[in-house]
């Protein structure tokens, strides 16, 4: 009897716990999709190891940008990787920086780009890097520097944002600042992260300003520089971009990134 | 007390001579050294991705020695015939069952600590830093531990070696969903389902209450009410399950 009355008094402690307690687990978003076969219905068939599922995606995923990347340049399910594996970890920031310049510049997808980015945006608000690469994507890619710079304000206000994302905002809509914001745009987005395809990816758009410039200058006077260093003296380049572990050199007239032994 | 004690040192004992339980240890060893294979493939996650397999493994190879170890709990004493022995002292079989779960927990324990040593050599090995903050994770796996083994020793008073670990496996799963009952009965909203909904929402263990595990790779804050709520839900289910244990177990026929 003793026991059957200590069961019922945890039962009701218990009861109590859950009734108090359950209120504090954070609440899942895009319920509504629950029965479906959906990425929310991936989520809840992982018991548990949502992060560890994500990062095999995220390997996966990968591998087949990669094989794509050497056969067809053909993406068709790309989004869908980037959407599950931050369905199941909303917190994956490389996700929706890298993904969107994947499925950007790659799969040629710019309103799937910017969906994962608006979706990056509501999981993590207090993050400034993802509103960065929304401007980052504006300006660059879809040469609208109004939008940039309302997305660089927004990444500004952030807390952690550096101080120089405040004055992309500014950059974007004043033209003459062309070539230095988008040089400056890459030295940043170069720091984002450290995956190979993203420092590719800053690389080469450094190595393409550089080298518009360098083309610019023949067409305005007629004979090409030697350096970096003449594009710098002669007013085409406002500083000359340096990169750890290499650097940009102009060589048999076409502008290339050595790196460092 | 001294009782309970006893049977728990020696279910401990037993346990830890078994060579599955090494043998489980040596492959979270082999796993978790194997992990530096993500770094060139991670895509500039390693350190992210490091981390969540150690987590991962920490928490695999814990539920696979609670289900492993805990199904055979009773029926090894059976077979042993070391249960006639047991029984013919004054011990009750309340006494009995909570020495056999913590005997189980205190092995899990041991297994845990040692593998989440592991773990933090590994990460301090290939990601040169020493993440403090995971050690929060430890505390939350050891609750979950403490009410998977109370599930596993409830099981197996009533069920086959088999049986009680399949179940409790699927168990583990489905307490992991209990979080979605609630959703579904948001979403159907029709009466019926949704009392029978309610009704397995709270009845069914959730483990969403121990699954910190982004909270601690992210470093975001964990608040006081998540420490208390693990806490108090593990103690207050797994001494129900217990004390139904022992209800269940003292109706056994060898008695």
């Amino acid at each position: 009897m003793k026991r059957l009355l200590l069961v019922l008094v945890l039962i009701i402690l218990l009861a109590l716990t859950e009734k108090k307690g359950f209120k504090w687990i954070p609440k899942q978003k895009r319920e509504e999709l629950l029965y479906f076969p959906s990425n929310e219905f991936v989520k809840a068939t992982t018991g548990g190891f949502d992060l560890l599922l994500a990062d095999l995606l995220w390997i996966e995923t990968g591998a087949y940008f990669g094989k794509h990347h050497q056969t067809d340049n053909s993406y068709p399910y790309l989004y869908h990787m980037f959407d599950i594996i931050t369905d199941l970890d909303p917190k994956f920031i490389p996700v929706y920086t890298l993904g969107t310049l994947l499925l950007t510049t790659d799969a040629r997808e710019s309103d799937l780009a910017m969906k994962l980015l608006d979706k990056g945006i509501a999981d993590n608000p207090k993050l400034w890097q993802i509103p960065f690469t929304k401007g980052f994507i504006y300006y660059i890619y879809n040469e609208n520097p109004e939008k940039a710079s309302k997305w660089f304000l927004l990444a500004s206000y952030k807390e952690d944002a550096p101080e120089i994302v405040e004055r992309f905002a500014t950059w974007t809509l004043y033209k003459g600042k062309g070539v230095e914001l988008t040089l400056r745009l890459y030295l940043r987005l170069y720091g984002i992260s450290s995956s190979e395809i993203f420092i590719e990816k800053a690389i080469k758009g450094i190595a393409k300003v550089l080298s518009d410039q360098y083309k610019q200058f023949y067409k305005d006077k007629g004979f090409y520089v030697e350096s970096l260093f003449d594009l710098y003296k002669y007013g085409y380049l406002p500083f000359i971009p340096q990169i750890p572990g290499g650097k940009f050199k102009i060589e048999n007239g076409k502008v290339i990134f050595q790196q460092l032994q | 007390m001294n009782k309970i004690l006893t049977i728990a040192e020696n279910t401990f004992k037993e346990a830890i001579r078994d060579k599955v339980l090494i043998s489980i240890t040596i492959i979270g060893f082999l796993l978790m050294a194997s992990s530096e294979i993500f770094v060139p493939i991670s895509i500039g996650e390693a350190s992210k991705i490091i981390k969540d397999f150690g987590i991962s493994l920490v928490e695999i190879f814990g539920v696979i020695v609670v289900i492993f170890v805990g199904s055979r709990i009773f029926h090894q004493e059976i077979e042993r015939k070391t249960i006639y022995s047991i029984m013919s002292k004054p011990v009750s079989t309340l006494e009995f069952v909570t020495g056999k779960f913590l005997g189980l927990y205190y092995l899990v324990a041991v297994v845990q600590f040692l593998l989440f040593t592991i773990f933090i050599i590994f990460c301090k090995l290939y990601l040169r830093t020493m993440d403090i903050y995971l050690l929060n994770i430890l505390y939350f796996f050891l609750l979950e531990f403490l009410l998977l083994d109370a599930l596993v020793i409830f099981l197996s008073c009533f069920t086959s070696p088999l049986t009680s670990g399949i179940m409790a496996l699927l168990l583990f799963f489905i307490a992991h969903l209990t979080f979605y009952l609630k959703s579904l009965t948001q979403i159907l909203k029709v009466p019926i389902l949704t009392v029978i909904l309610n009704f397995l929402y709270y009845v069914l263990p959730n483990f969403s209450v121990f699954n910190i595990k982004a909270t601690v790779v992210y470093h975001l804050p964990i608040t006081i009410n998540s420490y208390l709520l693990a806490f108090s839900y593990s103690f207050l289910y797994s001494l129900i399950l217990i004390i139904f244990s022992s209800f269940l177990y003292s109706r056994k026929e060898f008695l």
